[in-house]
């Protein structure tokens, strides 16, 4: 299975919202990180069929998804940022509903049903009405509606908003389980949702891919730029202006241990530190900081 | 999984829809009962005393005045009315019957009352058009009431209309059966609500079909759905096709309600007078009372369809809900603004071909069957009431094929 996504372009009228993308995608967890606005939606819908790109091609084992159409749908899961439902449907009649319309037999629907509210802990939810649930609960039943046909292909949409902790962590393990042969793509801009399970990350900016590779591979451009030191407290706003802080901690002694971002160390007292992939993000979208987790 | 099965089950879920359908048929069952309420009659019993009559024991009391006419009116009946009219007048020395006292008139008058009216159409001057008082027609010629009545039509279309509609005209007035067929206590204001329960059923159909696939852009459901097997072409297919079987399913119940008590109430006999009898004497449809309420029924189910497959078309093209809305209540009312507003040929040309025609009240089939209004072009023309008909029975394809491919192809730039 391989998704190629070659030389794609999207324009909303003057503004070029995905530039020229070209992806190879192949069966694992992929990670499509970038700012807000950085074009992963607008990718990730035309990979998804629901936008025809302005230039480029989309293509399912080296045939158009516009000339797949019925054929790709039929082994493709998405799940959209921001999804509707009908409100007067409770998780089982919805589940049932995107069964039907996935073209899942009656009783192919029930057991994957079943094995679904299982699996996200939603068979107490079950009979609830979506519109009467939490958002991490929505959002649970939205992804068990992307997995209900066993897809090839999954793509989501910041998948993990609106989830606790523990969810999240139980999605991520329920991802990389099911991506064995299978292509899931996840666009998110919060790093720790892709940082462990996938295999390869592409990074957006202004609509371009600017990197793409493994986790180990992108943390390398990040090595010898990320640095920690002490200071004191009562100089941290004077630091604040001066370095792009990734990270504080209060320490003993009214002393601050910071860990920031630079092409050199800016203190005397500087060590350089091992780089994480959040630490590319912050390095790549400096001005994001405050949406980086 | 039968997707028509699933798109029925989430119409027939949304709560609102239930109750709007609900909603149908209670007001078509108090439509049905409000033309008796307006009855009314009078007369003095053998104790010397007024009794009044109103809603159905009024019905039930004309109904035992008016047997006389009852069946097949001939020429002597007409004869008799204009005899019975002019000699209860020259008795109280009056020129009009609303002077007479009102038991006078209800004893008197309401036994002929239903064929008074056509006579003044046909003994109209040929040339104006004016109309004598019953009093100024000779009654030993009223005999000849259906040989008057088809130069009267001549002379009428003459005056109104253009020489290819003439001729329609006259062909179709030569269909219409003679002699004439009355029921007693046969009542025109039945069929006007009858239309009232088609506009409202009309307008709440478009209520609930107007957010079909609108909702679905609005609230984003749309992205996902299209992303499924069939949740493009199959899916737009069956919503809209659920649409307008739940809609036709709703105009035949309500209708169907309407008719059963309407009819109950005026007593099934109606249904049997001729409609010249009802509206107008040189009326060009050859019908009686059933066949209106039928052919009614007909034009109002072909233009509530058209109705709903033009909100369902709207809703396919805008993103939310009460643009939606709002353009599908547009559009029911759409045929009175247009009668309002634009007169003459071209008025009635655009009233035909608005899907919501032959449910709009003024400009209802009924008003159409009951009038006198041909559209012409050049040497053609065509008479108002199949042109509705026609425009009608196109829209509903074309309006819903355009929804379908509107829904399918949306978002695909």
């Amino acid at each position: 299975m391989e998704l190629t996504i070659d030389s794609v372009t999207k324009r909303f009228k003057e503004k070029v919202a995905v530039k020229e993308v070209s992806l190879e995608i192949t069966p694992g967890v992929w990670g499509l990180l970038g700012a807000n606005g950085a074009g992963k939606t607008t990718l990730m819908r035309m990979a998804a069929g629901i936008m025809k790109p302005d230039g480029g091609q989309i293509r399912c084992e080296g045939i158009p998804i516009n000339v797949l159409k019925e054929k790709y749908r039929e082994i493709f899961g998405y799940l959209p940022q921001e999804f509707g439902f009908y409100p007067e449907f409770t998780a089982i009649d919805y589940l049932e509903y995107m069964a039907g319309l996935k073209g899942l037999t009656r009783r192919a629907a029930k057991v994957k049903i079943e094995e679904l509210l299982e699996r996200f802990s939603l068979t107490q939810a079950a009979k609830m009405k979506i519109s009467k649930m939490s958002g991490g609960t929505k959002r649970r039943v939205g992804i068990a509606q992307a997995l209900l046909n066993d897809p090839k292909i999954l793509i989501m949409d910041e998948p993990t908003g609106g989830l606790d902790p523990g969810e999240r962590v139980r999605f991520r393990n329920l991802l990389s389980e099911a991506s064995r042969d299978r292509i899931v793509l996840i666009s998110t801009h919060i790093v720790s949702d892709v940082e462990y399970i996938a295999s390869r990350i592409a990074v957006m900016k202004q609509g371009s891919l600017i990197a793409l590779g493994s986790t180990p591979e992108l943390v390398q451009m990040a090595r010898g730029k990320v640095y920690t030191c002490l200071v004191p407290q009562d100089k941290l706003a004077e630091y604040e202006r001066k370095l792009n802080i990734v990270n504080l901690r209060n320490e003993q002694e009214g002393k601050v241990s910071l860990r920031y971002l630079s092409q050199s160390p800016l203190t005397e007292d500087s060590q350089a530190d091992e780089p994480r992939l959040e630490d590319l993000y912050l390095y790549l979208f400096p001005n994001e900081t405050k949406e980086a987790e | 999984m039968s997707v028509l099965k699933l798109e029925y089950k989430r119409i027939l879920k949304t709560r609102s829809t239930v109750i709007i359908f609900a909603a149908a048929l209670l007001i078509s069952a108090l439509l049905a009962y409000l033309p008796t309420t307006f009855a009314y009659s009078a007369y003095i019993n053998e104790a010397g005393e007024m009794v009044e009559l109103r809603g159905l024991k009024s019905i039930r009391y004309e109904q035992t005045l008016q047997q006389g006419i009852s069946a097949r009116v001939d020429g002597e009946d007409f004869r008799y009315a204009v005899e019975t009219y002019q000699a209860c007048l020259n008795e109280y020395g009056l020129e009009n019957s609303y002077e007479l006292p009102g038991e006078v008139y209800t004893q008197r008058i309401t036994p002929v009352a239903p064929l008074l009216s056509g006579l003044k159409e046909v003994f109209a001057d040929p040339t104006t058009g004016i109309q004598p008082t019953v009093m100024q027609i000779d009654p030993s010629l009223a005999e000849n009431f259906y040989e008057l009545s088809k130069s009267a039509l001549f002379s009428q279309a003459q005056r109104s209309l253009p020489e290819a509609a003439l001729k329609q005209a006259v062909r179709l007035y030569d269909k219409v059966a003679v002699p004439f067929v009355f029921s007693p206590a046969s009542n025109p204001n039945a069929m006007d609500y009858q239309v009232l329960c088609a506009f409202i059923v009309m307008l709440l159909c478009s209520v609930v079909v107007s957010p079909i696939y609108s909702s679905n852009y609005q609230t984003g459901a749309d992205d996902i759905l299209r992303c499924t097997k069939h949740g493009r072409v199959r899916l737009a297919l069956c919503s809209a096709f659920v649409a307008l079987s739940l809609s036709a399913a709703v105009f035949i119940a309500c209708t169907g309600v309407y008719i059963l008590l309407s009819n109950s109430f005026f007593g099934w006999e109606c249904v049997k007078t001729s409609i010249q009898l009802m509206y107008s004497a040189l009326n060009l449809a050859a019908l009686d009372m059933g066949g209106l309420q039928l052919t009614v029924f007909l034009g109002c189910l072909l233009s509530v369809l058209a109705t709903v497959s033009f909100s369902l078309f709207i809703s396919s093209k805008v993103k939310n809900n009460v643009t939606s809305l709002c353009a599908s209540i547009f559009t029911c009312l759409a045929p009175v603004l247009i009668y309002l507003a634009v007169p003459g040929s071209f008025g009635l040309l655009l009233r035909c071909l608005v899907p919501s025609a032959g449910s709009c009240l003024q400009s209802s089939i009924l008003y159409a069957l009951t009038d006198f209004e041909f559209l012409t072009f050049g040497n053609l023309s065509l008479w108002s009431p199949f042109a509705m008909m026609i425009f009608g029975a196109i829209s509903v394809p074309l309006f819903s094929g355009l929804a379908v491919w509107g829904y399918a192809g949306h978002g695909s730039k």
